[in-house]
């Protein structure tokens, strides 16, 4: 289980960017992550992996824990190490470096680090090809030359490099065309057949919903709302605000969706 | 023919020096983003530490003295690293520029007191020996800076291509958030370039402290002339630091042996500013080096 648990995140010392924020994501489970720009979507995932640091922010209050340990304090590379990877949004690929170069790095760290042994990287590398097929084609193209949807895929299999128990996915479609990206969300949810719990941020709630079987929804940096994916699905807000329908299931036509430019606020 | 032929092999020769020295300035610059200032006194400890471990001090067999003196050095570099510039990440990366020159300059006046400013012999092997090739009398110092040269690229390179620390190094140059998010110790990629910047420099030391120069702490200044090469290079390109370097010890070299034909133009020390010019030149036409990312807004 890795667990946020009423944690607030300060930015600079000053900014608060999560308050109290409570999560959980059970060993092979698969959890959306939904929210506007600015919700603190990021944030969270930064505070789960460690990678706090790079943007001058702490967890001040709460608590972050895997299997009961505290996650706090914890360098980024052994979060890793301890089996909880993030695949960043926008893809974050290594650019001068080739697909199988990209794959090889990260297999520095990880659970069960290969160590020097040959034949265990090569088993490595096999395992996600086979995760990830169309990569295996690639593997000898310089990152920085891959479209998107292929740049994405490689983000993902080089987070799997690292064997992980727990994959946190940030906006994997973002910038995607629809054809690209649903194709890509199969693979993800093929991931969990590898007993790999999924952590997904979107702000594509349906594509998320697909892949979960939880749903929370994030606002200015609080947990507005926590369900099963049935019921949030159900839930005429989500569906208005999130999903894009309205009542009765129809599209709202473009004259409702005018009147919904505020803002919904639940905590309000 | 064999004059034209000794220059072009010592200017091959200073050339390797440079590109060693520029070697080392681009690794530290692409691990951390940091100019390192204190490099020119890291080849200091190669060519001075070499006579407390050598025939001149502790009397240990030059092999041995050899290895000391590269694990010192390195353990140096990678000291200052633990102890100030990872404790320094965050802040200006100016503020960590200007504490690395306080840290070259500090190693120099230490060296300076304990080993003096005299010029003394390193006493190497081959010492003045030279072979003779056709006309041409080529010094054993220059033969054996070009084969080290050629041997410690090729491993550096192969080290960049093939190892997963290698690997890792240039990912990590890339990205460094994204290298840590894949689990990519950064700490010891950052150690790992310090250490390997600072053994490869002990080794340039070591060469340009050898016959018929010798080992003095002047011997820095001429290291400084290979920020020329490393920027020549585009500074975050290590193909660009070798070509950097053979192109300046080339240039070096050939204005040396011919400005006592113009003198009354340029003087008699135009050779040591010859690698600015070649610099000026190329920036003019390329602002961002020959191989340089153009894209790198740091320092």
């Amino acid at each position: 289980m890795l667990r946020a648990e009423g944690v607030e995140v300060v930015y600079g010392g000053r900014v608060v960017g999560l308050h109290s924020v409570t999560l959980e994501l059970p060993p092979a489970g698969a959890v959306a992550l939904l929210g506007a720009n600015g919700a603190g979507k990021t944030t969270l995932l930064r505070a789960l992996s460690g990678l706090l640091t790079f943007h001058d922010a702490e967890v001040r209050k709460g608590q972050v824990s895997l299997e009961g340990e505290s996650l706090l304090d914890v360098a980024p590379e052994q979060v890793v190490g301890r089996g909880v990877v993030v695949v960043l949004e926008g893809r974050r690929v290594f650019e001068p470096l080739t697909v199988e170069e990209n794959l090889r790095a990260a297999m520095l760290g990880g659970q069960g680090r290969a160590g020097r042994s040959g034949s265990m990287d090569t088993d490595r590398l096999d395992w996600v090809y086979g995760l990830l097929p169309p990569l295996r084609h690639l593997r000898g193209r310089r990152a920085g030359f891959l479209s998107g949807g292929e740049q994405q895929m490689l983000a993902i299999g080089r987070a799997m490099m690292t064997r992980p128990s727990y994959l946190l996915l940030d906006e994997p479609t973002l910038g995607l065309a629809p054809t690209v990206a649903g194709p890509l969300m199969e693979f993800v949810a093929g991931l969990r057949e590898q007993g790999t719990a999924l952590l997904v941020v979107e702000q594509n709630a349906g594509t998320a919903l697909d892949v979960a079987d939880h749903g929370y929804i994030l606002e200015s940096g609080r947990v507005v709302m926590d369900k099963p994916s049935d019921a949030l699905r159900r839930d005429p807000d989500v569906m208005e605000f999130y999903l894009g329908v309205g009542e009765g299931g129809q599209e709202g036509s473009l004259r409702e969706v005018k009147r919904y430019r505020r803002r919904k606020r639940w905590y309000s | 023919m064999a004059a034209l032929f000794q220059l072009v092999v010592s200017g091959v020769a200073l050339g390797c020096i440079y590109a060693l020295v520029a070697l080392g300035f681009v690794l530290i610059f692409r691990a951390t983003g940091v100019l390192n200032f204190a490099h020119p006194e890291f080849l200091l400890l190669g060519a001075y530490l070499i006579l407390t471990f050598g025939s001149a001090g502790l009397g240990l067999p030059w092999g041995l003295a050899l290895i000391a003196t590269i694990v010192v050095t390195a353990l140096i570099a990678v000291s200052f690293n633990a102890v100030v510039i990872r404790r320094m990440m965050g802040q200006p990366l100016f503020a960590i520029v200007i504490v690395t020159l306080g840290f070259g300059i500090a190693l120099r006046q230490i060296i300076s007191v304990l080993y003096g400013d005299a010029p003394r012999a390193i006493g190497s092997p081959w010492g003045a020996a030279t072979v003779t090739v056709g006309e041409a009398t080529i010094t054993w110092t220059n033969l054996i800076t070009i084969i080290v040269t050629v041997l410690i690229v090729g491993a550096f390179l192969a080290f960049n291509r093939f190892s997963a620390y290698g690997i890792g190094m240039r990912a990590a140059a890339f990205d460094e958030e994204a290298a840590a998010a894949v689990g990519i110790p950064n700490r010891r990629i950052h150690m790992l370039a310090w250490a390997l910047a600072a053994a490869i420099a002990a080794i340039a030391g070591l060469l340009l402290a050898s016959f018929p120069r010798s080992a003095v702490p002047e011997l820095s200044f001429v290291a400084l002339r290979a920020i020329p090469a490393a920027v020549l290079g585009g500074f975050d390109s290590v193909a660009g630091a070798l070509v950097g370097g053979m192109l300046i010890g080339l240039a070096e070299v050939s204005v040396l042996s011919t400005q006592s034909g113009y003198a009354d133009v340029v003087g008699t020390n135009f050779h040591l500013v010859s690698a600015y010019v070649v610099l000026l030149a190329v920036l003019w036409v390329r602002p961002h080096g020959l191989f340089g990312t153009p894209e790198i807004e740091r320092v």
